[in-house]
């Protein structure tokens, strides 16, 4: 057994014992509703958290092969990974790359550990697509800095330990921006719910009025920000997460399938798409872990990919609703069915939408 | 230009550019250079008497040909023939060979008198012309080597002018035959044969993307070129998608050329196929539906090689009834072990 096998299977013992002890549901999109910490913790105890992480931090010091196969056995199995995806994802490594030393022992062990949630503040009112017009503003004042402005659409601002906030520290549109790590909760920081359409809360409004921000939680350098977010939103585009949101879906629907099906000819489909989706996964982390950021090939992959997302809840209506099997779907696929059509329009749309990533494609070609 | 745009090994380029050399200084007279010059026969072993080089040569050697528009008769003799011809232990020597193996044939077997195997039916769609010496059928088992001239040939040819052929089998005795192994079946085989066709449609796909590029950066109207508009631009980056993509599902293919992973690569390279090529049109504006300019020698191209050797739907059925028929595989398990050791 090759030493990726090893860690799949790794993974896989793990994932079975924690399903056989009811230690978990698998749910669609569980890298961002399937907030459980305990989960997170007893990932982190496996030693399945922060595969690229260095060693001396607890990491395995592996490739971005280790993460991808567990990151892809974690999803297609519907874990609740959404306590620590985003630390582990974007955060740690932000840290490792941009932070200072005392950052890196303060954050990233625990992060390794599963310990902390991580939420990350771009998107603001008047700054979604056009993220480089962020308003939120950091003035500098005695040993710091005083943080004002509104960020939405934030993801676990409500259970995180901290917020990396982009925020403008001049007015020079891009490198204007930095980057703070806020450690939250904090009175001068208000989080309140924005409701999704399925009345679930996992996204939030942040306020910040005036709040301090020590000279020591800045990440990186001040005026870096708009770069260093860059390859943090490269990273976050580049995984298995953008073409595996629907997968226990679909996988609970084929359970109890029978043999003459007459969806076989989208099954096939999924099965073609995925495979070649996992070829091109395999070749961006490459990439990306060779410092190309800015690589089109990662805008690529997440527009098809998501958009494959989507077709997907329509393939998996087409199967649920087969006649002449009225006991077909169980309960547990109706639910993970539901899951899917309420998580379906932001597949395109979290993480750059699909119009701005083919907008950075074609940028590339025509340089 | 490559199987996967960021990886061609650099000892692989020579090929690709002593091909796209030659199809640089296209005559008449190419394609029968390209045939003294041993191209149908890379990727068949040099002591078998082919040109030598692995399937990785087999593949430059068919997508770069087909990134230019070039046909190439027997062109399938080394990446498909010598491959099942090595299986069986049956060889051919030297000769060109096409594949008559589509999905809608109706060929039937049936014992002579004295027990020898004979071939009849219909096999439609055979890339052949009087150039071809032999025909690869499977039936029953077996595959059978037939010599052309004792079938009746119906010359035709497909959208983009290449030879096809309606060949009739009328009670024809092969040259040579060889019971296969049980596992191997007629679906190994034309999943083969779609792996060839999905190279092609790669390679041609690639040619699509770049002139598309190069025109819409070109052409002016509103007093820009059009690639400024964001529609346009965003067409472009939507033919570099499913350029990409197919791309992927060769190079999938290739790098473990099994039966599941040559269906895959049909089924996306033909999807992606019908998509790139009408955006590519519709960039083109009327500029392309002119047959002196060079994107429709592509695209009619790109349609025939969708629907031969399998159409996406074909092999997208067969990929799905494959996975429905094993009890007990989680799709998650088959699409991971589907790979072979890709990716473990």
């Amino acid at each position: 057994m090759s030493e990726l096998e090893e860690l799949r299977s790794r993974v896989r013992t793990f994932l079975s014992a924690e399903l056989a002890s009811g230690a978990f549901t698998p749910h669609c999109d569980s890298w961002l509703i399937g907030y459980d910490p305990e989960f997170s913790r007893r990932l982190g105890a496996a030693h399945l958290i922060g595969l690229m992480l260095p060693i001396e931090f607890g990491g395995m010091g592996g490739g971005p092969g280790h993460r991808l196969v567990v990151s892809e056995e974690l999803l297609s199995a519907g874990a609740p990974v959404a306590a620590h995806w985003f630390a582990e994802r974007q955060f740690a490594p932000s840290v490792l790359r941009h932070g200072t030393v005392a950052q890196q022992h303060e954050w990233i062990p625990k992060v390794i550990a599963g310990e902390v949630c991580i939420a990350i503040g771009l998107s603001e009112p008047d700054a979604g697509s056009d993220l480089a017009s962020v308003r939120t503003k950091a003035e500098q004042v005695d040993g710091g800095w005083l943080i004002s402005g509104t960020k939405v659409w934030t993801s676990s601002a409500h259970h995180a330990d901290a917020m990396v906030v982009l925020a403008r520290t001049s007015g020079q549109r891009h490198v204007g921006l930095s980057q703070f790590i806020v450690p939250l909760p904090n009175p001068n920081v208000d989080i309140s719910p924005i409701r999704l359409i399925s009345g679930e809360h996992h996204f939030n409004q942040v306020t910040f009025d005036e709040t301090f921000v020590a000279d020591s939680d800045i990440l990186g350098e001040i005026g870096n920000g708009w770069a260093q977010a860059m390859h943090e939103l490269a990273a976050e585009r580049a995984g298995p997460e953008r073409y595996l949101s629907t997968f226990p879906l679909l996988e609970a629907l084929l359970r109890d399938l029978p043999s003459d099906s007459r969806s076989a000819d989208d099954i096939g489909r999924v099965i073609a798409d995925i495979t070649t989706f996992r070829t091109i996964n395999h070749k961006v982390v490459e990439l990306l872990a060779a410092g190309d950021t800015s690589a089109s090939e990662i805008a690529i992959l997440k527009g098809i990919a998501t958009a494959f997302e989507q077709e997907t809840v329509g393939i998996a209506l087409n199967i649920a609703n087969e006649p002449g099997n009225p006991t077909l779907v169980s309960p547990a696929a109706m639910s993970l069915l539901r899951e899917a059509q309420y998580q379906a329009p932001g597949f395109t749309i979290r993480g750059g939408t699909n119009e701005v990533l083919r907008g950075i494609v074609s940028k590339g070609l025509l340089k | 230009m490559s199987l996967l745009d960021w990886e061609l090994p650099e000892e692989r380029r020579s090929l690709h550019r002593a091909l796209n050399d030659m199809c640089a200084r296209a005559t008449a007279s190419l394609p029968q250079t390209l045939v003294d010059a041993g191209i149908p026969w890379i990727g068949m072993p040099e002591s078998a008497g082919g040109s030598g080089g692995d399937i990785f040569d087999a593949a430059i050697a068919l997508q770069t040909l087909s990134s230019n528009a070039v046909d190439v008769i027997g062109i399938d003799t080394g990446l498909v023939a010598s491959w099942a011809l090595s299986i069986t232990g049956l060889s051919c020597n030297r000769s060109l060979i096409a594949a008559a193996v589509d999905p809608r044939n109706t060929l039937v077997s049936s014992r002579s008198s004295s027990g020898d195997l004979l071939i009849s039916g219909i096999a439609i769609d055979v890339p052949a012309d009087e150039r071809i010496q032999y025909l690869l059928v499977f039936i029953d088992k077996e595959l059978a080597l037939i010599s052309l001239s004792d079938c009746v040939l119906n010359q035709s040819e497909n959208l983009a002018g290449e030879a096809r052929a309606t060949v009739t089998f009328d009670y024809v005795s092969p040259i040579n035959h060889v019971v296969v192994d049980s596992s191997f079946t007629q679906m190994d085989l034309l999943a083969r044969l779609a792996l060839a066709r999905s190279i092609q449609i790669s390679g041609a796909m690639n040619n699509v993307r770049d002139i598309t590029i190069e025109y819409a950066r070109t052409r002016e109207q509103f007093g820009k070129p059009i690639a400024e508009q964001q529609v346009i631009a965003h067409k472009l980056a939507e033919i570099c998608e499913l350029t990409l993509m197919s791309q992927a599902a060769v190079a999938t293919a290739l790098d473990s050329p099994t039966t599941q992973n040559c269906a895959i690569a049909k089924s996306v390279t033909g999807r992606c196929a019908r998509k790139a090529s009408m955006t590519a049109h519709q960039v083109h504006g009327a500029m392309g539906m002119s047959q002196e300019y060079q994107l429709g020698a592509l695209t009619t191209r790109l349609w025939s090689w969708t629907e031969e050797a399998g159409r996406p739907e074909f092999w997208n059925h067969y990929i799905g009834r494959s996975f429905l028929a094993q009890s007990n595989t989680s799709l998650w398990e088959s699409i991971v072990n589907g790979m072979e050791g890709l990716h473990t």
